[in-house]
């Protein structure tokens, strides 16, 4: 329970701070008055995708309830631009890597707990954030890999363990914000790439 | 002669006690990762372009004049070159023939060359794997960046699979691919464009495209002047009977200056340069030309060095 108030709270911080009106600054050619100042959502984004590695982390543990994990997949693809799809590489084989649609992969990350009586899924390096680029309708892209350590118990006793890197697109848009009616940046989450994938060694 | 250069030595890193001498770092007992610079990934293409440019150094930090030089950017950029590709690893190439003379010209004090990411001047193959009657057949996609004051984007110059050559004629009469009328505007499905850092998620938004059964005519370089079997595929994805399973990581080619073009990939390694690396080199002039992608060709023109 505490760790589900956490966990929304991280997201409905990200959710909160999106309202924010970032003033616009000048950063190289590519930028006017009316840009985003990219400075500031670069570290927004860095948060965003922390608050991302938590939300999966509670969504994919058997001991979250199931109402709490319900909970959090909502949050989560609030965080996300519609349709978004996210890249998982196979259990069996990782060098095979399938495509889903977020809500498909979050409701199946809530059912791991039917096969593994443990999993844990925690980060072993920072983020690392590329920079936005204009895009022609006038919205920013931009990348950030985020570093997953995956690590569970099956029901039958064995262990997996694997590091994966993800790639994640990052989207700044213009949108009305609903409490002061004035159109402000912000930032929203869509496709989600597998890197790379290492299996670790279980001693 | 050689106590005296001792004490010397001794004299100038000063005073050191006993009990402060630690062991040499390599027969420390604890077991270290890689020095980050063996393994340090070149994360970003437009990172691959700032350390081509030796603009930043492998962990990212920026480059002052003052230490700008040619040997250390020879250095550099032959950090860039994937030592495990298949053109690296055969004696022959005409990477490893003309290696050196690449970074010669492009590291040339009175001339250096420098590489643009937001330019138009990219290039990439992506090959997408997609269901065609019942069976997973590859089509190769050819994109090419576009920049202008409005932003950045890849656009669509060609398409190819032996497929799409098979069926054509079948609907052939069938008019441009529409939008799918059904999806809903302002999201990732609808977006008329592929952002030009959607390389680095594999051009997942590409795959999107097809699967929401968009018109890819419209992410074309030139719409009314495109080829047959890029027609074809607009029209199969439109009606559904294409429709993609995955995307690969792409292959870029980026022309560099007198006529170089680099081809760079993403490399996954855990205890060795990777990331985007030079894994071949071709030279415009000459036949080697010809294993460049065709679509390609007649856009690649030997340049001007730039200063």
């Amino acid at each position: 329970m505490k760790t589900l108030l956490c966990v929304c709270l991280l997201l409905t911080l990200s959710s909160a701070v999106w309202a924010q009106t970032f003033k616009g600054t000048q950063v190289g050619n590519d930028t006017d008055n009316t840009s985003p100042d990219l400075k500031a959502f670069t570290e927004r984004t860095r948060q965003q995708v922390k608050a991302l590695q938590e939300a999966i982390n509670m969504i994919s543990s058997p001991k979250t309830p199931v109402e709490d994990k319900q909970m959090a997949i909502e949050q989560t693809l609030g965080m996300f631009m519609k349709g978004s799809t996210i890249q998982v590489s196979g259990v069996k084989n990782p060098k095979r890597v399938n495509a889903y649609s977020l809500n498909e992969y979050l409701q199946n990350l809530s059912l791991l707990g039917k096969r593994y009586k443990v999993v844990e899924m925690r980060v072993y390096k920072p983020a690392k954030i590329a920079d936005f680029v204009k895009n022609p309708d006038g919205t920013w892209s931009g990348n950030a890999t985020y570093f997953q350590d995956f690590s569970a118990i099956t029901t039958a006793g064995a262990t997996l363990h694997d590091r994966v890197a993800k790639r994640i697109e990052t989207w700044l848009k213009k949108e009305k914000d609903a409490f002061t009616n004035q159109e402000d940046w912000m930032l929203v989450l869509g496709n989600i790439s597998v890197v790379e994938v290492n299996e670790v060694p279980v001693n | 002669m050689l106590a005296t250069l001792l004490l010397l030595t001794a004299l100038q890193n000063g005073p050191v006690k006993a009990d402060t001498l630690r062991p040499p770092v390599a027969v420390s007992p604890q077991a270290r990762e890689p020095e980050a610079f063996m393994v340090q990934q070149v994360t970003y293409v437009s990172e691959f372009i700032n350390r081509f440019n030796h603009q930043i150094t492998a962990n990212g930090r920026a480059i002052p004049d003052s230490l700008q030089n040619t040997d250390a950017r020879k250095g550099a950029i032959g950090q860039l070159f994937d030592r495990f590709s298949s053109a690296a690893l055969n004696k022959t190439s005409f990477l490893r023939t003309h290696k050196n003379e690449f970074i010669e010209q492009v590291c040339d004090a009175a001339k250096p060359v420098r590489l643009t990411f937001l330019s138009n001047d990219l290039y990439a193959t992506v090959r997408v794997q997609t269901a065609w009657q019942g069976r997973e057949q590859p089509v190769d996609f050819y994109l090419k960046s576009a920049t202008d004051r409005q932003g950045h984007a890849w656009k669509i110059l060609d398409a190819q699979a032996p497929f799409l050559n098979e069926s054509v004629g079948v609907g052939a009469n069938v008019g441009p691919a529409k939008r799918n009328a059904k999806t809903a505007p302002d999201t990732a499905r609808t977006r008329g464009f592929i952002p030009l850092n959607a390389q680095e998620t594999a051009f997942l938004n590409l795959y999107n495209q097809m699967r929401d059964r968009h018109d890819l005519l419209q992410l074309a370089v030139q719409p009314n002047n495109a080829s047959s079997s890029l027609v074809r595929l607009a029209q199969l994805v439109v009606q559904g009977q294409v429709t993609p399973v995955h995307t690969d990581y792409p292959t870029l080619y980026l022309p560099v200056a007198n006529g170089w073009v680099v081809q760079v990939n993403f490399t996954n390694r855990r205890h060795e340069q990777s990331g985007w690396l030079i894994t071949d080199l071709y030279q415009l002039t000459g036949t080697d030309s010809r294993r460049l992608p065709a679509p390609f060709l007649s856009y690649f023109r030997p340049q001007t060095p730039k200063k």
